[in-house]
């Protein structure tokens, strides 16, 4: 934990005066740390109530949880068709599983299948139990769209990420120092991406990229990601301009070419810009709607614009199933941004942000 | 026989490779040779960004000028500026107006926030030395990595009429006597802002603190010898001296709210709600909805982002050039 940036942080200010002013136990200090208390547990509060909704059945939704709730007796007199529709069950599972052929009235209560099928009413009530009560994960996880889903959002993002990464150090290669003048118009060219609102853009954009064919396609979805932009070639820039020009001189002078220079040399030096870019644009990647929802179709829909698709859609009413969808989509970067904390925060107070 | 022709092949890209060098290195010299591999290197990015975001801009400008209906349209004709006097007319216009009024309540809002949620924080994590700090930071910028359709489905499930959370909470507290309606337009009007806040509380922070952070400690301590009180600081140092800081978290806000895409549509508003509408919405709709009782064509669509989108554009180059000035 040594290197975190916040302990180099309070280290070199620790002996210095407190900012207040106030002593180790004093009561501004109580107050204050009272206050961040409370604001840290106001902000997981929304994360805490989205995991426990994904727990609760759509039909207990009106009642307050604040814990997993118990799970409830499956109602065996309830009606197959009400129950299928609400659940958004997939009947031919249901009657795969029970061995049921032919018609299924939807009119029938559960006891009069178990009766007329000859199903034991405990198998039946076990089995629909769990899929009553954990209905958004049971829909989510059995349904093939999330699979689905999350691989295309893994390997757009991956290949974003370290394509994007590759071409943005190339780029900051070639600009770093501004040795020419039309380095400065085209590190300007770039920042213009800073301050031009996607939505202005998106029209001419769709239209680019149906007619270069690349419509539905992931490598269209990434190869507009990696196009480059304000934050990427500023980060790059400002870092290789600061690597000594001894290294590149010495590569010139013993007769290499620069492709030497950049493989060899300059690639293992760009680590850390390099987590700076991810550590900002990969959840930038993984949590983009507009993009994929203009250039893919349906069926090839990453998490979020699939996350969309419920809403109002063919989920409209079952809650528990969005509530689990966003849960899920939101659970893989937030692992990520803990795990790599220490690059997150970095990045955040490094300043790339602003330029 | 294949080893064979290996080795055929191997020694012409020999010979010609080089050749190739041969010449070079006798035409251009080594310094040149560097720099048109440096080229080499730079174009692929280049390419792909003018493609995507430089040509759409020259592409934007002849469609406003016809009558382009919709992607597919095979009789597209040149109709002059008749698109620019369309949007500020009946139907349009009436759809126009209140999409521009929620975009501007809320971008003015998402701006407030930067001083009311993120600056505070921003202080307190400067001057306020503890432990607390990292896991602090650590937690609060949480929620600007998950995804911004979030916050209008989050929104929804804390204070849905009859199945907010939060609602409920309050109700039972006795706090509020009736549930909190979030579909209202007075209600969401606010709430979605403030929501929005929550969300981008530790990317404002973080700027803020990044400008705060940089505040030579010589000029701070010297203050404290002199006995500047808490509220002088602040006023004569601390806020003169993030002001770039704050005008880069100004644009950003500027230009993100204004053109906020995710945030509306996860609050329903592709699906009808219409405290959601806002002028990105009613962009999407014109140009992808498809819908069968649209008003405007593909052409006013593209008009109209012009219209509205050039003046931010230019109002934040000129921050942008203004910040530049304020830096030292």
């Amino acid at each position: 934990m040594s290197s975190h940036p916040f302990d180099t942080m309070s280290k070199s200010t620790i002996t210095s005066k407190t900012g207040f002013g106030f002593k180790k136990f004093s009561l501004t200090r109580v107050v204050l740390i009272l206050f961040l208390l409370t604001y840290a547990a106001l902000t997981i509060f929304p994360f805490y109530i989205l995991f426990v909704r994904t727990f609760v059945p759509t039909d207990e939704s009106t009642t307050l949880h604040l814990w997993i709730p118990e799970t409830e007796e499956f109602d065996l007199d309830a009606r197959v068709g009400n129950i299928m529709v609400f659940l958004n069950m997939d009947t031919k599972v249901f009657k795969k599983e029970f061995g049921i052929k032919g018609y299924l009235s939807p009119n029938m209560s559960f006891r009069q299948v178990a009766e007329k099928y000859d199903i034991d009413e405990e198998r039946l009530k076990n089995y629909m139990q769990p899929i009553m009560h954990y209905n958004g994960w049971y829909t989510i996880l059995t349904g093939n769209k999330f699979v689905k889903s999350l691989m295309a959002t893994i390997i757009t993002t991956v290949g974003m990420v370290v394509i994007g990464g590759f071409l943005g150090i190339a780029t900051g290669s070639v600009l770093a120092g501004f040795k020419k003048k039309w380095h400065l118009t085209v590190y300007n060219l770039y920042m213009l991406q800073m301050i031009i609102p996607p939505v202005m853009v998106m029209i001419p954009q769709f239209l680019i990229v149906r007619n270069l064919g690349l419509f539905n396609t992931y490598i269209g979805l990434i190869l507009f990601h990696v196009k480059g932009g304000a934050l990427p070639t500023m980060i790059f820039t400002s870092y290789i301009a600061k690597v000594p020009k001894d290294l590149r001189e010495s590569v010139e002078i013993d007769g290499g070419t620069f492709t030497q220079y950049f493989f060899w040399i300059l690639l293992p030096l760009c680590k850390v810009p390099f987590a700076t870019f991810a550590a900002i644009l990969s959840p930038w990647f993984w949590n983009d709607l507009l993009y994929p929802l203009l250039f893919l179709k349906q069926g090839k829909y990453t998490l979020v614009p699939w996350i969309n698709t419920f809403i109002g859609g063919q989920f409209a009413t079952n809650y528990q199933v969005i509530y689990t969808g966003l849960f899920l989509t939101i659970l893989p970067i937030v692992i990520v941004y803990f795990i790599f904390q220490k690059f997150f925060v970095k990045a955040a107070l490094s300043g790339a942000l602003k330029g | 026989m294949s080893a064979l022709y290996r080795l055929f092949i191997l020694q012409i890209f020999k010979v010609i490779s080089m050749k190739f060098n041969d010449r070079k290195t006798k035409l251009k010299g080594k310094e040149k040779m560097f720099t048109r591999d440096e080229l080499l290197y730079f174009l692929p990015q280049f390419l792909i960004y003018c493609t995507f975001t430089l040509l759409p801009l020259v592409i934007a400008i002849p469609i406003v000028f016809t009558n382009r209906v919709n992607f597919i349209d095979p009789t597209v004709e040149f109709i002059g500026i008749q698109n620019f006097i369309d949007i500020f007319r009946s139907p349009i216009i009436e759809e126009m107006i209140p999409a521009v009024r929620r975009t501007a309540v809320f971008t003015a809002i998402t701006f407030l926030n930067i001083f009311f949620i993120g600056l505070p924080l921003a202080l307190i994590l400067y001057e306020f030395k503890s432990r607390l700090n990292g896991p602090f930071f650590t937690v609060v910028y949480m929620p600007y990595v998950t995804a911004p359709i979030g916050v209008g489905i989050l929104l929804t499930m804390l204070f849905s009429m009859d199945t907010g959370t939060m609602n409920m909470i309050l109700l039972k507290l006795g706090i509020i006597n009736n549930p909190i309606n979030i579909v209202d337009e007075n209600v969401a009007q606010f709430a979605l802002p403030l929501m929005v806040g929550w969300r981008n509380a530790g990317f404002n922070m973080a700027i803020l603190l990044s400008g705060l952070l940089t505040i030579p400690e010589e000029t701070v301590e010297a203050s404290r010898v002199d006995g500047a009180s808490y509220f002088n600081r602040l006023k004569l140092i601390y806020i003169p001296q993030i002001i770039p800081s704050i005008v880069i978290a100004t644009i950003v806000t500027l230009l993100r709210s204004f053109g906020n895409f995710d945030i509306p549509v996860g609050f329903g508003g592709l699906r009808g709600n219409r405290s959601a509408y806002f002028l990105s919405v009613m962009l999407y709709q014109m140009g992808f909805g498809g819908s069968a009782t649209q008003t405007a064509t593909l052409a006013h669509a593209v008009t109209i982002s012009l219209v509205v989108y050039l003046p931010l554009v230019v109002i934040a180059i000129s921050l942008n050039k203004l910040q530049s000035r304020f830096d030292y």
